[in-house]
């Protein structure tokens, strides 16, 4: 009787820890970890340089897509996102463009952002992660249309979202 | 001079004594002898893990088998090994991957039942190596960004369709096994165990990670820890009988 009382009790053992096996934890990417890091592009005055100077009512749009991140209160600092399967973005930044606050008349600077994107595995929750590599950047010029001044880059490689990687001054 | 009192002490402690020695002499000699046959079976084991049978029938991204066989080579302790093929497809939300292979485990397992005459139960405790050699493909993935900015109805620009086959790579794994064997029918056994595993060496594809090993599992993000289980039927070839 001895026997089967243990087998019993192991028997039962084994099926919880079956059961508990088979509960795994849901493999979920957390909030925390370092995937593809944004631009930021940090906003700077022309004329005094070491200031900051926020853009009033801009609004970002990437050239050949519909999607437009307008800034209700404006920012000395933006995060934006690349594109992860092409070799540069081209975004259409427009300062004024709020066209019913009789305001000044929007405008609009075209700059081409160009780099090395490079895939990296990040864990199974997450899957991969883009670096870019080599920051390189072009504005479109438009005479004296332009309200972007200057472009530096101050981080060439975008790998976290800790510093400024781009300053514009205007 | 003793008195009276003290002589009566005196002799009761050495009549104690005196019996004391008496009883010593007399213990009877029990020597047991065992006039039973030999009664504990020795040889070969052989058995299949029915759990993968289970898994392989009722789900479509597993596949496995495993055989399995011990050798009881003194009085409780057995050597033990496995050997099988598994091969596992994992539909992550952000990864599609599936590894296939063949491993072998080795090692030793130690009855710690005292089973009644005639009885070949055993509840035991067992160590393993385990090695496997697997295949690992990378069917598609996502690259986390956290945005759909740049989501079309006909590009989805962080999804990678192109695959990835990495081939040869190896793991290896220790495990700590406990388990059950009875005997259901004459020399026909009824099994169950769980393992604990660690990973102790493996070769990561370049630029990713190995999410399946076939005989060690899943691996997770968190840990080198895994546990398995292994439910089995098998069938002991005696090649012949020893005493207790």
């Amino acid at each position: 009787m001895k026997l089967y009382k243990t087998i019993t009790i192991i028997t039962c053992c084994l099926s919880i820890m079956h059961l508990c096996s088979s509960c795994e934890r849901d493999d979920i990417c957390a909030e925390d970890t370092p995937t593809t890091p944004f631009l930021i592009i940090k906003f700077m005055d022309f004329d005094t340089p070491t200031d900051i100077k926020q853009p009033d009512e801009l609004q970002v749009k990437a050239e050949g897509f519909e999607n437009i991140i307008t800034y209700e209160t404006n920012q000395d600092s933006i995060l934006i996102p690349l594109r992860t399967n092409a070799l540069l973005t081209n975004f259409e930044l427009t300062i004024n463009s709020d066209t019913e606050d009789g305001g000044d008349d929007p405008n609009t600077d075209v700059i081409n952002i160009v780099y090395a994107p490079v895939e990296e595995y990040v864990s199974s929750a997450c899957g991969f992660r883009v670096i870019y590599n080599e920051l390189g950047e072009n504005l479109i010029p438009e005479g004296d249309q332009n309200w972007i001044k200057n472009i530096i880059i101050e981080e060439p490689d975008v790998i976290d979202e800790t510093n400024a990687h781009i300053l514009i001054f205007h | 001079m003793l008195s009276m009192k003290q002589m009566r002490i005196y002799l009761f402690f050495t009549s104690i004594l005196i019996s004391g020695i008496i009883y010593c002499q007399e213990e009877p000699n029990l020597t047991a002898r065992d006039t039973l046959p030999p009664s504990e079976k020795y040889g070969l084991r052989l058995g299949v893990d029915i759990a993968r049978f289970i898994r392989t029938a009722v789900n479509d991204d597993y596949s496995g088998f495993e055989i399995n066989a011990d050798y009881r080579v003194y009085k409780n302790y057995y050597i033990a090994a496995e050997i099988g093929n598994e091969s596992l497809l994992r539909d992550e939300t952000n990864i599609n991957v599936e590894g296939s292979g063949s491993y072998v485990r080795l090692g030793i397992d130690y009855n710690t039942y005292k089973n009644w005459y005639g009885m070949q139960n055993s509840i035991y405790a067992g160590l393993r190596y385990g090695f496997s050699t697997f295949d690992q493909t990378l069917n598609d993935y996502n690259i986390f960004t956290g945005t759909d900015f740049f989501d079309t109805p006909d590009n989805l620009e962080n999804f990678r369709s192109e695959g990835r086959e990495s081939t040869g790579l190896t793991a290896g794994w220790i495990e700590l096994v406990l388990g059950l064997k009875v005997e259901l029918f004459k020399n026909i056994y009824l099994g169950a165990n769980v393992s604990l595993r660690r990973i102790v060496n493996e070769q990561d594809p370049t630029g990713f990670e190995n999410l399946f090993i076939p005989g060690f599992g899943r691996t997770n993000d968190f840990s080198e820890f895994n546990v398995g289980y292994t439910y089995t039927i098998s069938y002991l070839i005696p090649f012949y009988k020893k005493k207790r």
